[in-house]
């Protein structure tokens, strides 16, 4: 018989490993967790142009890297050759000139606020707003180099996380699929199917999707700065392509980006109007001419549902957890609708 | 040709495993592949060991494919309303069964059983979609063979049921 302190002694040790194994699992969920849902949606988007590579006779991996290759240089001869309107250029002032911008902005509409909506004249939220803006412009510039390091670490973790995806996904989930017991086997490999099928086209489709919406916002605010002035095109335009991955409120805080910058910037109104109405413009051509086209795959989620798993996901993940709220939603939908088929045959 | 003895001893001496092509080369629907094609077939079965008495699957469940018998026996059984189940068929060793549901949505028609150990090859309907997409051609001929398994399933079933036609009413039937 083995002495009682012994057998202590390795629960203890096991209790011990398995606090180590959960500690060391949730910190790499937590560091790993952008980068490997960014490396599944570039997965994703390439997919179409790997497997028409795939048809002509070249490895995954290899029509990856490929693709990879002529997207970076694309994107990398864009930056460097645009024209002036399309660069990138710095915010300028420091913090304070941008806080005394901003409430000055803000001053001003209280003066128009009070002389054309005199019920509101007792409400004064200039000071208020102007210190919650520099509060937040401040925390944004005491974070921008972990911010900068994080994405730069991104930018090279993410492509090298969506290659092994892209090369070993296929076997990795066909080595999931054996696992699964003889009885749940079919089960399982209708549902992986239909998750993969559901979530890459719908995935596929919303980037597509954004592209356009990032490109027609670009052409718009183009054609609007002969007008009026239209700094900072390709930002705004990146911003509001990227949030409008967000059903519903994605398209408002994109444009409620752009308006408050160029608010902060201290533009004439001219500019703001024009940056609003191009904002509603390209909303329209998104949900008139754009999603028709490309959303041929829809999640088919009510739209309640759409705004309870996206309040959820900001909640819980905040902008994360808004990307992949309706991915997550739409997998557990397909899990339990299988899961529910499979019931009613045995009840049967 | 009758073999003699020695021939035969010879050809029992010399004769390997059977490949998993050689088992897939033999089933009607993969009849027309290639070598090489049979290869790409290859990689996208699974296999799957079953116990005896286990089930592969149940009659009204969602079916995902077909299965090939590697080794082994199969029962394909069906239930009737009070009554004990019928055996509709006893499979073994080269021979498929649940080829429809390659179609996709379609519900199982019958329930297969293993009755002893038994090496199961399956071919979903996933992995024929993406065999469509990523191999056009492979894809092409399986559906193909398909079709023609199906056609003759269904002329067969034509055929039963003229016959219980004619048996019931002998004077019916014009002759078309």
């Amino acid at each position: 018989m083995q002495p009682q302190g012994t057998n202590w002694g390795n629960w203890l040790i096991g209790i011990a490993a398995a606090i180590l194994l959960v500690v060391l699992l949730a910190l790499t969920v937590q560091v790993l967790l952008v980068p490997l849902v960014a490396a599944m949606f570039l997965a994703y988007l390439f997919e179409p142009g790997i497997e028409v590579l795939q048809r002509r006779g070249m490895a995954r991996g290899k029509a990856y890297i490929l693709i990879f290759a002529i997207i970076s240089m694309g994107a990398i001869a864009l930056l460097a050759l645009a024209p002036q309107w399309l660069s990138f250029a710095p915010l300028a002032g420091s913090t304070q000139t941008l806080s005394e911008r901003i409430q000055e902005r803000l001053k001003d509409l209280e003066h128009w606020a009070d002389y054309h909506l005199p019920m509101f004249s007792s409400i004064h939220v200039s000071e208020r707003a102007g210190a919650q803006a520099v509060s937040i412009a401040e925390h944004i510039l005491t974070a921008l180099p972990s911010l900068v390091t994080s994405f730069i670490v991104n930018l090279i973790l993410v492509p090298f996380i969506a290659y092994f995806m892209v090369r070993d996904g296929r076997k990795l989930r066909r080595r999931l699929v054996e696992m699964v017991p003889n009885r749940y086997f079919e089960m399982a490999l209708i549902m992986f199917h239909r998750i993969d099928d559901q979530i890459g086209g719908y995935l596929r489709g919303r980037l597509i999707e954004c592209m356009l919406v990032g490109l027609t916002q670009m052409l718009l605010m183009a054609i609007a700065s002969i007008m009026v002035d239209q700094p900072q095109i390709l930002l705004i335009s990146i911003v509001c392509g990227m949030t409008n991955v967000i059903p519903y409120a994605g398209p408002v805080m994109g444009s409620a980006f752009g308006i408050f910058y160029y608010f902060a910037l201290g533009l004439p109104s001219g500019s703001i109007w024009a940056l609003l109405i191009i904002a509603a413009a390209s909303h329209v051509i998104d949900n008139v001419i754009i999603a028709p086209a490309v959303l041929s795959h829809n999640v088919d989620l009510h739209p309640l549902t759409v705004a309870l798993v996206l309040v959820i996901g900001g909640e819980v993940l905040g902008v994360l957890g808004l990307l992949i709220a309706i991915p997550v939603a739409s997998t557990i939908k397909v899990v339990v609708q299988e899961f529910y088929a499979n019931y009613q045959v045995q009840v049967r | 040709m009758k073999r003699d003895g020695i021939w035969s001893s010879i050809f029992r001496l010399s004769r390997q495993p059977e490949s998993l092509a050689d088992i897939l080369r033999n089933i009607p629907l993969f009849a027309d592949l290639t070598p090489k094609e049979l290869k790409v077939l290859e990689e996208a079965v699974h296999r799957r060991t079953y116990q005896p008495g286990e089930t592969v699957f149940v009659e009204t469940e969602p079916g995902a494919g077909m299965y090939v018998i590697q080794s082994g026996h199969v029962d394909i059984i069906r239930h009737h309303k009070s009554e004990t189940p019928l055996l509709l068929a006893e499979l073994e060793h080269g021979e498929f069964f649940g080829e429809m549901a390659l179609l996709g949505d379609t519900s199982r028609s019958a329930t297969a059983i293993a009755r002893e150990r038994s090496e199961l090859i399956g071919f979903f309907h996933p992995d024929l979609l993406e065999i469509i997409k990523l191999h056009p051609q492979i894809g092409a001929k399986i559906a193909l063979g398909l079709s023609r398994t199906l056609a003759e399933r269904l002329r067969y079933t034509n055929d039963q049921l003229r016959e219980i036609w004619d048996i019931r009413e002998p004077h019916a039937t014009t002759g078309n």
